[in-house]
Parts: structure tokens; sequence; C-alpha cells
């Protein structure tokens, strides 16, 4: 049987519209329903007025944030150029980020290790590198001029340089040696 | 009701409109989108025929126009419920399960009416529900007399591969209708 089969498309037919009209459709009949369905029609209220508000709100909203976040930019930067507040944000991390290290504890020439101190916390606070001595607490003490003036002094270049040479080679290079077995001059 | 009867612009003569379509149109649309969503779909049909009533022009038919603008609506609403259907698939608890069919509906030429593209159920529904011919379809839909022959040719294929069934028991009646009336002449 083809698709356009007379007898397929009657019998279709009869049975499309048996389903459709038994649907129970209910239409408003008097004027009041009908104005109802159309909530923009003659007696309604428009909401164009309502979303042009909105939109000057959002407007309004957009333009505060795009201002707060310029400004905050230019307090935290000192620079007026947006472009500018990414590398001068990094170089203040940079900055802060060897102050970070000195909250561990480090030990003094005397050996008695020290907790975090407060001065660590400032100064990664501020955002002005600190040139002060007392600021560099690295474990190298032997650069400062206070770890070089310390009483005992062990592993410095100094130490090295002492007149009392303890594992140096010139025991080596003995008289005994020279004049022994010979294997070293064969 | 003859289109001369209204009159472009007309807030009476489309309340008129609307309650001598109103019944149809929300059957047409229970052929496309299913029960949940007739009445949804016919009132912003609707809605949007009375924002456009003032330009209607007399040289379509009234229900005609009307027609048009809830198979666009239609049309509108499958594929938002085929985006809906994507999402829930992608995200289950995000999006509400679609409405269940209601009793007696999904087993029979409606539903699967309903299986096809928008455009061929329309075309189905217009031809097999309403009565109209292809002309006056081609109008309604604003396309060409041929391609409204070959969107039902194409759609009664699908509907007959679909409604097999259906149309087997039909024969089925008929066989056993006949092969009775043998038996009652014999």
């Amino acid at each position: 049987m083809k698709p356009t089969d007379p007898k397929f498309e009657a019998w279709f037919a009869s049975r499309l519209k048996q389903n459709l009209d038994r649907l129970p459709v209910t239409t408003p009949e008097r004027q009041g329903q009908v104005q109802g369905h159309f909530p923009f029609g003659r007696n309604s209220m428009s909401l164009t007025p309502l979303v042009a508000v909105l939109k000057s709100q959002v407007a309004v909203i957009a333009a505060t944030l795009v201002v707060g976040v310029s400004a905050i930019g230019m307090a935290t930067t000192g620079s007026p150029n947006p472009k500018v507040w990414g590398a001068d944000l990094m170089g203040s991390i940079q900055r802060s980020a060897p102050t970070t290290t000195t909250t561990t504890p480090t030990p003094t020439p005397e050996g008695t290790p020290t907790s975090g101190t407060p001065l660590t916390i400032n100064s990664a606070a501020s955002p002005e590198p600190r040139d002060t001595p007392e600021a560099v607490s690295s474990p190298e003490p032997t650069d400062t001029p206070e770890a070089s003036a310390s009483p005992e002094p062990r592993e410095t270049p100094e130490a090295v340089a002492s007149p009392e040479p303890r594992e140096t080679p010139e025991p080596t290079a003995t008289p005994e040696s020279n004049g022994g077995d010979g294997s070293g001059d064969d | 009701m003859e289109e001369g009867e209204y009159t472009a612009g007309d807030p009476e003569a489309f309340e008129r409109l609307y309650r001598s379509t109103h019944p149809r149109l929300v059957r047409t649309l229970y052929g496309l989108v299913g029960p949940g969503a007739a009445e949804d779909c016919a009132q912003e049909a609707f809605e949007k025929a009375y924002k456009a009533w003032p330009r209607w022009r007399g040289d379509a038919p009234a229900e005609a126009w009307i027609h048009r603008i809830a198979i666009n609506v239609a049309v509108s609403h499958r594929r938002r419920s085929r985006l809906v259907e994507i999402v829930g698939m992608v995200a289950p608890g995000l999006v509400a399960a679609p409405d269940p069919p209601s009793d007696g509906w999904g087993q029979d030429v409606t539903h699967a009416v309903r299986k096809l593209p928008v455009k061929l159920g329309a075309a189905v529904l217009l031809r097999y529900y309403h009565g109209y011919n292809n002309r006056e379809i081609a109008r309604i839909l604003g396309i060409a007399e041929r391609t409204v022959g070959w969107r039902l040719g194409t759609a009664m294929a699908r509907l007959r591969t679909d409604l097999d069934d259906g149309l087997a028991d039909i024969e089925d009646r008929e066989r056993l209708s006949l092969r009775n009336g043998q038996h009652e002449a014999n």
C-alpha cells in the first residue's frame, strides 16, 4: 500500500479528528476574560517605563563598578594606567616574597632559635622595601657587619685564613717523603 | 467567517476572531507541541497577533494569518524544548522533567504527528484536521504549493511507518467484518 493511499488517508483523518475533537478546550466567552489574555492591551499598564528604569539602574551599577575598580587600582598602584597595574602587582608580590621566608624561625648567633616576629609581618604588609640591616635576617649572618663582629666566627673566610691551619697540604710535603721510595718521581 | 468581516486594528473584531479561532488553534497546537504547552503557545500566539493586528492586511484570511503565527510559535517552542532536553541530558537536576502525556494521549495518531518535524506536522494538521487544500496551506505557511505537496507526502510516509499497527488493526477488522458478512450470507 502506498503512503498516499486514500484508505490510509481517510483512516488517518478520521482518527485525527476523533482524537483532537474530544480534547476539552475552554475558550473565554466574556469580553473581560478575552482582554485578560492580552496584558499589553488597551486597558493594561505598559511595562516599557519599568524596563527603561531597570535598564538605567543596571547602567548606573555598571558605571559605579568601573569607577570603583579604577579608583582602587589607582590607590593601590599609584598609576592611573590599568596596563601598569598588573606589573605593579607582580612587583609588589615579588618584593613581598623574601619577607615571607622570614616567618620561619632563624637561629641567632647564640644558637637559640627565635620564633616568627611581628617585625616580619609588618615588613611583608608594607609595600616599600626596607633598607635597614635589621630587616635582613637571612640565615647567612656572615654578610652583615654584625655577624662578622660576632665573637665566634666559625665558617667565615676569615676563619679559613686564620694563622692556625689544621688540615693544610704542608704536612704531605715533608722532607721524608721527598727522599723516600721515589714512587712519585718514577 | 469571511475575512471581510474583520477590520485591521479593531479590538472588537479581534475579539470575535479570538472566540472563533481559539479552539481550533489550541487543537492544532495540541498536535504540534502536546497537551502541556498547547494553551501557553495559543496564548502567546494571540498576544503576538494582537500586537500585529493593526498591521494585518485583508488579503489573507484572518484565520490563516493567525494559524501562521501559531505555527511559528510552535516552531520556537519545539526549539526551546529540544534545548531543554539537551540541557536535561547534560545536567539532569538543572531542568524539570517534561510533562507526562495525559490519559489517552501518546498512543495514537496525535502522538505520531507530534513526533514529526513541526513543519511537516503543521502541514498534516492543516490538511487532515482543518481540511485546507494545498493552495490554502501554502498561503498559511508562506511556502510554495509544491513544497506543501512534498511535505505532505513525506509526512504521510513517516506516519504510515509509525502507524502500521493501527492500520493493520483496521485491515483486520475489515477482513473480519467481511468474513462475518459472508458467514451471515451463507
